[in-house]
């Protein structure tokens, strides 16, 4: 007899000899635990039951289940709390709250980090029903449904890269709720490389770096996002690593993002680097006009937007660079037609659009040089001596190839901007960086942070 | 049971009794008041099944007995009685009252059938000076959720940790966080308990103006004892969102204002604002002044300047104006800080030179 066939059974004799009241008050939300070697555990909803069962019914609750059992020796008691749609349930039918509760308007913002699941850090709404697969990401996708399917064996790790904004939160998250779905059991966590550090640091303040390490290495998933940010914490990247290495032998899954292939991190030690690599690394780029015009709808139609097809192919052709930024444009969309109450023309969407999407970025040659020097740490007018002194003609290069590749300068016009040099020298250097760049990846990161820096400049 | 006591005493108890009992129409036991002599000692008892409270009065036994009497019909007819003494005795299930010249019987239920309270097995105890309780349980219960839906947010937050406790509370649209420190607590453990928001309301109301206030935790229990009294609760089984976080680490606006002028013209925007509740607030740190705009179709506009010190941008925001002044009514000091970084942000409120207690609110969209 099953633990449950057992109680009800039990409960239909004591229903009988103790009032109806009573019986509804002290034995609502009760079941056996567990039965083993003649003791059967009973779980109660409350201190109150717990206290009431032991002292008043236990004579009848041991009698009736010894009747069914007759191995069964004692009954012990223990508090669960029933779960929490019922105890819901319960509490609302008494709980008359003090205040007035109404819902807040729809703008008012909440801090979205609550909407995660304090278990595993997921967000519930990242699915891989809701995530839009195009050529852009499809083989991310392939490679995460992959993970789900043969946990730990398929690609371990996965390393999925790719720009802000294109979705490789929601498709992490997406492997960890998928598996929960499937297994409540599966023990799944999401963490920002920086919370993990963060974690790190505090545990160490607080004297518990053990509690620390035990608590990521009994995950059968790990998701660590945003990995670049472990660059440069030498303490966060010991202590990953052998979280790492522990998980990974004992055939546990982990999966990584970043924003760069694990080559292009910088100051990340070697050991862990390679550890990163040795899975799968894919990525995701940017999204076709097709993907993000799918995107748009399916956003429209999750909000109830009362939203043209035209218009939509206006925001798809207008907003290029990401996901996050067509979800922007459709929530000012959103606002000022419900601000307007009615629904906007195409017109005004356009100019909405145009208000809204910054230009792209207008930097003058002086910036660039100006950024670099600071960069490299030079002074400014160095960069036009005529030197060469490779702490200056390495910065004179990469200024070349700055303002020929992004601000498609002339070669005679560069040439002549760093103090009328001959227009082959700008041809040489746009040449060989562009040559050292395929070779070198920490040349590539250099670029990537200059560019980042005069960017931000406007 | 016969018992002789002063009428005050009696009265006052029961009150408190009387709103841990629970209108159930299954179990009439639960809303009785129970009565009980034994060695010398007076108690009252009554319970809901979630919470339960003990008040030990003084007076004298004369016979030892107990009884369950109806928490309405005691409460209302002490509170009209004035004599200054008053006699009880239980015959069965029948309470007689005497006093000067009354003679009372009130119908009562047999005790045997009265709840038993639950044992609290401690694992972590503490003593709070009761004003410090009553500032931190008022400074961050009205950040607590009024819905049923996450219990863990209709709760109230207890984090123990070394010599300081933490109590927080977030409806997920407002957070508040106070922090005591104490040198009678030292938990060498990180301690998380959730106590529900009804029986924190409940435990401010039994804070006593000088006594300090007894905190037990168990598993899923919690004891509270002050005075003569022992309430008893349980405790939400959840987690609590990890708060921490959320909390920016910089701020690019500082805005200093003084906290009346803040208050005043806050309520007198609110007179004016739409049906979203909805204030418009311009920080000025270039222009040293905090801006406040509210209109409504129907009612009118409401425009005002407060003069303010700082640093920052300029940035308008628009706020629920309740949970601005729900944050800001709470906090005990001339000058209030606001700290924020951009229009859909949060925004952290706490008072200048209190690090103690904070405020932090989400924006509404749409500024």
């Amino acid at each position: 007899m099953n633990n449950q066939e057992l109680w009800t059974r039990a409960l239909s004799e004591i229903e009988l000899s103790v009032s109806r009241a009573n019986f509804v008050t002290w034995f609502k939300d009760t079941k056996i635990l567990d039965q083993k070697e003649g003791t059967v555990i009973v779980a109660v909803p409350n201190g109150f039951s717990k206290e009431w069962l032991e002292n008043k019914y236990h004579k009848f609750i041991l009698k009736s289940i010894r009747a069914l059992v007759p191995e069964v020796r004692s009954v012990s008691y223990s508090i669960i709390s029933p779960d929490t749609s019922v105890a819901n349930g319960y509490a609302s039918l008494k709980m008359k709250p003090k205040r007035e509760f109404s819902l807040p308007a729809e703008e008012q913002l909440e801090f979205k980090e609550f909407a995660v699941d304090p278990k595993t850090n997921l967000n519930p709404k990242y699915t891989f029903e809701t995530f839009i697969v195009g050529s852009f990401n499809e083989l991310a996708h392939a490679a995460a449904l992959a993970v789900t399917q043969n946990l730990g064996r398929a690609y371990n790790p996965l390393f999925i890269y790719g720009g802000v904004g294109l979705g490789k939160t929601h498709l992490l998250q997406a492997i960890g709720n998928y598996l929960i779905k499937e297994n409540k059991n599966k023990k799944v966590i999401y963490i920002t490389s920086e919370r993990f550090s963060n974690e790190l640091v505090s545990s160490l303040q607080n004297n518990t770096a053990n509690n620390f390490k035990e608590k990521y290495r009994e995950y059968d998933l790990l998701i660590v996002d945003d990995v670049q940010f472990f660059s440069g914490k030498e303490k966060t990247q010991q202590e990953f690593f052998y979280t790492f290495n522990a998980l990974f032998d004992a055939g546990k899954q982990v999966v990584f993002s970043s924003d760069r292939p694990p080559k292009s991190i910088q100051d990340i030690e070697e050991r862990l680097r390679s550890r990163m690599e040795a899975g799968a690394t894919v990525d995701i780029s940017e999204p076709e006009y097709e993907t993000r015009l799918a995107i748009l709808k399916s956003k429209a139609a999750e909000r109830k937007m009362d939203i043209s097809e035209d218009c939509l192919e206006l925001i798809a052709t207008v907003v290029q660079k990401n996901i996050r930024e067509l979800e922007g444009a459709l929530n000012t969309i959103q606002i000022q037609s419900r601000y307007q109450n009615k629904t906007l023309s195409f017109e005004e969407i356009k100019s909405i659009l145009n208000k809204n999407i910054k230009p792209k970025s207008t930097i003058t040659p002086t910036q660039i040089i100006k950024t670099i020097a600071e960069f490299f740490d030079i002074p400014e007018k160095s960069i036009f001596e005529k030197t060469r002194k490779t702490e200056i003609v390495r910065p004179r290069q990469i200024a070349m190839y700055l303002i020929r590749e992004d601000l498609k300068g002339s070669y005679p016009y560069i040439g002549q901007k760093f103090g009328g040099m001959d227009h082959t020298t700008a041809i040489h250097a746009y040449e060989k960086v562009s040559e050292e760049l395929k070779k070198n990846p920490g040349l590539e990161e250099e670029i990537k942070s200059i560019r980042e820096k005069y960017q931000k400049l406007k | 049971m016969k018992i002789n006591c002063m009428t005050q005493n009696i009265k006052d108890a029961v009150q408190v009794a009387e709103r841990n009992t629970a209108r159930n129409q299954t179990m009439p036991i639960l809303n009785t008041i129970f009565i009980g002599a034994d060695g010398g000692k007076i108690k009252i008892k009554a319970t809901n099944l979630e919470t339960a409270v003990e008040i030990t009065i003084s007076g004298k036994v004369e016979e030892n007995g107990n009884i369950a009497v109806p928490a309405k019909t005691l409460s209302m007819f002490l509170s009209n009685i004035n004599d200054n003494q008053i006699t009880l005795e239980s015959k069965k299930d029948n309470l007689f009252i005497k006093t000067g010249k009354n003679q009372t019987l009130i119908k009562g239920l047999s005790s045997e059938d009265f709840p038993l309270l639950p044992k609290v097995e401690e694992i972590e105890s503490f003593k709070i000076p009761s004003e410090e309780l009553k500032a931190s349980i008022s400074g961050v219960v009205t950040a607590a959720s009024l819905s049923d839906l996450k219990p863990e947010l209709g709760s109230i937050l207890f984090k123990v940790f070394k010599n300081t406790i933490k109590l927080a509370a977030t409806d997920s649209f407002r957070l508040a966080e106070y922090t005591l420190v104490s040198k009678n607590i030292s938990s060498e453990k990180l301690l998380m308990f959730l106590i529900p928001q009804k029986s924190i309301h409940e435990i401010f109301k039994l804070i006593d103006k000088d006594e300090s206030v007894k905190f037990g935790f168990s598993k899923n229990q919690l004891i509270v004892s002050v005075n003569n009294i022992r309430f008893i609760s349980r405790l939400t089984d959840g987690i609590f969102p990890d708060y921490e976080q959320i909390i920016p680490k910089n701020f690019k606006i500082t805005i200093i204002a003084k906290k009346s002028d803040v208050v005043s013209n806050l309520k007198l925007a609110s007179v004016f604002v739409g049906k979203l509740n909805d204030i418009n607030i311009s920080f000025g740190g270039s222009k040293k002044s905090l801006v406040l705009q509210a209109s409504n179709q129907d009612t009118g506009e409401y425009s005002s300047e407060i003069p303010a010190g700082g640093e920052g941008d300029d940035v308008s925001v628009k706020f629920n104006v309740r949970y601005l002044l729900d944050g800001i009514m709470q906090i005990n000091q001339e000058y209030i800080v606001f700290n924020l970084n951009g229009s859909e942000s949060p925004l952290l409120i706490k008072g200048k030179g209190d690090s103690s207690c904070f405020y932090l609110i989400m924006p509404m969209r749409g500024a």
